[in-house]
C-alpha cells in the first residue's frame, strides 16, 4: 500500500495537471482487478497498489491519476460518448469480441499529457517498460504490442525500447507495421477534433492487429490474464439510457463516416448501415454476446419509450378561463370603461356621496375557476401482442407493432388507467399484474418469442371471468393469422364473450379496408376491427386510438409514490352489444 | 582542419515555422516579391548570389504554396535568431542557396504544404530537420545518427511507401479473419440448434 501522504500530493500533481481544484483523494484497494480505475459519474478513482508496484511504476502515481483524469475529462469524456464509440466499434469491426476503445482513448490521453506535461512521458513510458513484451506477448495480443510501437513513434523513443523483442516479432509479421505505427502516431491527433473520426481512422489501422484463436472466434483472447495493455478496463461502462441516447447516429459520427470513406478508410460495403437504419445500429447495442442481455432490452425499452413520446405529444391547447364572475379587488373607473362597471355602493361607502361622484370605482371581476374534474381512475387496459415470427425481435429493430403496444399502454397510464399486457406466439408471456409503470411495461414488451401464431384464447377467457363486472378496454394488436385461430368453433365463442363483455379491438395488420372477408370474420364475432394497411401505420394508429379510448396524453407524470389500488366499478346491469368504431 | 557544422535549436527553429505557416496560410505569396526578399537576404548577409538564369531554371516552375513555403525559409534567413547560422552553412557552400530555397520545397519537401505544417506538429519538424540537412548544418543536442535516425522516421514520403505492404497485408489477412469468423459462427450456430432438437 502507499504512504497516504503520497496518494495525496501525487493527487495534488494530477489535479494541477487539467486545472482541478478539489476531487476525493484516490482509495486503495489491492483486490481492484484494473491497475487504476475512475467511476466516470463520480470521479472516484481506486488503484491497486500490488499491481502499480508489479509493473515498478510506483513513482509513475502522478501519470496514472492523471490519465484516470482524461477520461474523465477528455477521452471519452462521457458515458454517452463512449456509448456511441461501442455501438461504432461493433458496427465497423469486421471481428467482434476484442474491443480497441480502451486502448484508443488511452493512446489519446497519454500522447495529450506528453504533449502539454512533458515530466509525465518519462513516467508513463516506465508503466509501459514494466509490461511484458516478448515474442510469446507478440502472439497472444499482437493489438498491444502494436500500440506500444505507436507510442515509441509518437514519443521518437528508440524503436523498441517500449516494445522490445515484441516489437520485432510485430514487424516479422505484420508488414509495414512500422509504417503505420508512424501514421497512427503522427496523423491521429491531426483528426481532432471530431473524436469519431480519430476512431475510425484507428480502427482501420488496429483492426488488422486483433488477435484471434481459430477454435475458439475474438472472444478466447478477453478476459483477466490475457489483456496486456496495463490500463484495461480503467473507467465504467454505459448505462442502458446511454445506450439508448446513442440509437440514432450523431452528425459526428456520420460525418466520420463520410470522411472514412473518402479517404479511404472503410470502403462502403464495410458500412452495414449507410443509411443510418435503427435495425443495425440496435443490433450493435451489448446484448446476449456480450453477456448483457439485459442491458441490451433495457436500452430498447428506453428506446421505444421514447419513440411512443413522439406519438404521444400533442401541442398545448390554447389556455381558456372561466368567465370573469368572481368579483375581487376594487380599482378606479377610468374614462373610456363602461360605466356599467362601476359599483356605485362601494364607490360612495369608501370615498363618500361628492368625492365618490368624482372618481367612482370598478369592481374587478376574476375568472370562474377552470374546469378541473378528477380523472377516472377505473380505465384499465389490456393488451394482447402478436410477436410470431412474421414480427422482428424488438430488441434487434424497432417493431411498428411493439411501438403501438408502447404507445397504447403510455396512452392509458398517463391517463391514470392501469395496464397488462400479453405477448404470444406459439405460447405466450404475460404480465398479467395491473401496473401503472411505463418502465415497467416497456421492459415488458421487450420481450419476443418467434413461432407460430396462437392467440391465447383460454387466457381471454379466463381474464373475462376473473373481470366480471370490471372488463377491462382489450386489444389485441395482429395480423391475418388472427383470422386463422378463429377457425376453430371454441375460439369464435370465446372471442364473442370478450367482445360482449367489454370493448375488444382488433388492430389488424396488412389489412387494406373493413370489407376484406378474414376482417369481415372477425369483426363478425363482435370484435371492433381497425385495419392497418402498413406496419408502419401501427404507431400512429395506436396514438389516436389510445387518444379516442383514453384522452389526450401529456407528458411523463412524476410521481413520488404509487397511486393506490382503483375501486372496482358497479356491476352493469347487461353487457352491451359492441358496436364497430 | 574540417569545419563545424552550424547547429541549430530545434524547437525554436520548429515554432517560427509553424509562426510563419499560419501567418501565410490563405495569403498568396507573390514570387517576384519573394524572390527579391531572398536576395535582399543573401545580400545582407554576404552570401553570393545565384546566377539569375540559373534562379529562373531552378524557381520558373515552384507553384503558389511552394513560394509560400519558400518565403518561410526567406524568414528564417533574415530573421535575427537563425539568420547567423543560416548565413554560416550558405558561406561555407554558396550553391546551396538553390538547394536550400526553391529546390528544397519542390524536391526535399514537395508533401509538406502549408495545410499540413498546420494540421500537424510531427510535419513542422520534418520540414525544420530536413532543412537543416539541406543546409548541412547540426541539431544542438543530438548526434548526426540521432538526427538523420529521427528525420527518416518523420519521414511521411516514406510512411506513404511503405504502407502499401500493410495495406496489401491487411486485405489478405482480414479476408481470412471475415471467413474464420464467419465459418465458427456458423459451427456455433449448428451447435445450438442440434442442442434444441435435443
Amino acid at each position: 500500500m502507499f504512504d497516504a501522504q503520497v496518494v495525496a500530493d501525487a493527487w495534488k500533481r494530477a489535479l494541477d495537471v487539467w486545472g482541478l481544484v478539489v476531487i476525493a483523494v484516490p482509495l486503495q484497494d489491492p483486490k481492484a482487478d484494473a491497475l487504476a480505475f475512475i467511476e466516470l459519474n463520480t470521479r472516484q478513482v481506486v488503484i491497486n497498489p500490488d499491481r502499480i508496484a508489479a509493473l515498478d511504476s510506483e513513482t509513475s502515481l502522478e501519470a496514472i491519476f492523471a490519465h484516470e483524469l482524461g477520461h474523465h475529462l477528455r477521452y471519452p469524456g462521457s458515458l454517452g460518448v463512449q456509448a456511441r464509440l461501442e455501438m461504432m466499434e461493433r458496427e465497423l469491426l469486421p471481428i467482434r469480441g476484442y474491443s480497441l476503445l480502451n486502448l484508443f482513448t488511452d493512446f489519446l490521453i497519454n500522447t495529450d499529457l506528453a504533449r502539454e506535461k512533458p515530466h509525465l512521458q518519462s513516467q508513463l513510458e516506465k508503466i509501459y517498460r514494466g509490461c511484458k513484451t516478448n515474442a510469446e506477448s507478440a502472439k497472444q495480443d499482437p493489438c498491444f504490442c502494436f500500440y506500444l510501437m505507436c507510442f515509441e513513434e509518437a514519443w521518437l523513443l528508440p524503436k523498441y525500447s517500449l516494445s522490445r523483442e515484441a516489437g520485432h516479432v510485430i514487424e516479422e509479421d505484420f508488414a509495414g507495421a512500422r509504417a503505420e505505427a508512424q501514421l497512427v502516431a503522427q496523423e491521429l491527433p491531426n483528426l481532432a477534433p471530431n473524436l469519431f473520426t480519430q476512431f475510425v481512422f484507428f480502427a482501420s489501422v488496429f483492426s488488422r492487429y486483433q488477435p484471434y484463436d481459430e477454435t475458439k472466434g475474438p472472444n478466447a483472447q478477453q478476459g483477466h490474464g490475457r489483456e496486456l495493455n496495463p490500463t484495461a478496463g480503467d473507467h465504467d461502462a454505459p448505462s442502458a439510457g446511454d445506450y439508448a441516447d446513442a440509437m440514432r447516429r450523431s452528425s459526428q459520427e456520420s460525418e466520420a463516416i463520410r470522411r472514412a470513406i473518402k479517404e479511404g478508410w472503410l470502403r462502403p460495403a464495410q458500412i452495414p448501415d449507410g443509411d443510418a437504419s435503427e435495425r443495425i445500429r440496435a443490433a450493435s447495442l451489448p446484448g446476449v454476446l456480450a453477456g448483457a442481455p439485459k442491458k441490451l432490452a433495457e436500452a430498447m425499452a428506453i428506446h421505444y419509450r421514447r419513440l411512443a413520446e413522439k406519438y404521444l405529444f400533442k401541442p398545448p391547447k390554447e389556455r381558456r378561463g372561466g368567465e370573469p364572475l368572481i368579483p375581487s379587488t376594487l380599482s378606479p373607473w377610468d374614462m373610456g370603461d363602461s360605466p356599467k362597471e362601476i359599483d356605485w355602493i362601494a364607490t360612495i361607502t369608501a370615498s363618500g356621496a361628492d368625492l365618490g361622484l368624482a372618481s367612482p370605482l370598478k369592481r374587478d371581476l376574476l375568472e370562474d375557476e377552470p374546469d378541473d374534474k378528477p380523472r377516472d381512475w377505473t380505465k384499465r387496459l389490456e393488451i394482447y401482442l402478436d410477436v410470431s415470427g412474421s414480427m422482428p425481435d424488438p430488441k434487434a429493430s424497432v417493431n411498428p407493432m411493439t411501438l403501438a403496444a408502447q404507445v397504447l399502454a403510455m396512452s392509458a397510464l398517463r391517463n391514470g388507467g392501469q395496464v397488462r399486457a400479453l405477448i404470444y406466439s406459439t405460447n405466450n408471456l404475460q404480465h398479467w399484474e395491473w401496473t401503472r409503470s411505463e418502465m415497467e411495461m416497456s421492459r415488458f414488451l421487450m420481450n419476443y418469442i418467434g413461432g407460430g401464431t396462437d392467440f391465447p384464447f383460454e387466457v381471454l377467457g379466463h381474464s373475462v371471468r376473473d373481470c366480471g363486472a370490471n372488463q377491462p378496454i382489450r386489444v389485441v394488436l395482429t395480423d391475418a393469422d388472427f383470422h386463422g385461430n378463429l377457425q376453430v368453433a371454441k375460439h369464435v365463442s370465446r372471442a364473442r364473450e370478450a367482445a360482449a363483455a367489454g370493448t375488444f379491438i382488433a388492430l389488424l395488420n396488412g389489412a387494406t379496408g373493413q370489407d376484406l372477408d378474414w376482417v369481415k370474420t372477425i369483426a363478425a364475432t363482435g370484435i371492433r376491427t381497425i385495419p392497418v394497411p402498413d406496419m408502419s401505420g401501427f404507431p400512429q394508429t395506436a396514438a389516436a386510438l389510445g387518444e379516442a379510448l383514453f384522452g389526450n396524453s401529456g407528458p411523463a407524470p412524476r410521481r413520488t409514490a404509487p397511486p393506490s389500488a382503483p375501486k372496482p366499478a358497479p356491476a352493469k346491469p347487461a353487457p352491451k352489444k359492441a358496436k364497430k368504431p | 582542419m574540417k569545419t563545424p557544422k552550424p547547429a541549430f535549436a530545434l524547437a525554436p527553429l520548429s515554432e517560427q515555422i509553424r509562426l510563419s505557416a499560419l501567418d501565410l496560410s490563405g495569403q498568396t505569396s507573390e514570387a517576384a516579391l519573394v524572390g527579391a526578399r531572398l536576395m535582399d537576404g543573401l545580400r545582407d548577409r554576404q552570401v553570393p548570389l545565384p546566377a539569375a538564369e540559373e534562379w529562373r531554371q531552378k524557381s520558373g516552375a515552384l507553384v503558389v504554396d511552394e513560394w509560400a513555403r519558400v518565403e518561410i525559409l526567406v524568414r528564417l534567413l533574415r530573421g535575427a535568431e537563425f539568420g547567423p547560422a543560416v548565413a554560416a552553412s550558405l558561406l561555407a557552400r554558396p550553391e546551396r542557396v538553390l538547394s536550400a530555397f526553391p529546390e528544397f520545397v519542390s524536391q526535399a519537401a514537395p508533401l509538406l504544404t502549408i495545410d499540413l505544417l498546420l494540421k500537424s506538429p510531427f510535419r513542422v519538424e520534418e520540414f525544420a530537420r530536413k532543412w537543416i540537412h539541406g543546409l548541412g548544418g547540426s541539431i544542438e543536442g543530438e548526434t548526426e545518427d540521432e538526427s538523420r535516425e529521427r528525420m527518416e522516421r518523420l519521414d511521411f514520403g516514406g510512411v506513404l511507401k511503405n504502407l502499401k505492404a500493410a495495406e496489401t497485408d491487411r486485405e489478405v489477412r482480414m479476408k481470412k479473419l471475415k471467413e474464420l469468423e464467419a465459418k465458427r459462427l456458423k459451427e456455433e450456430q449448428e451447435a445450438y440448434a442440434r442442442a434444441g432438437r435435443e
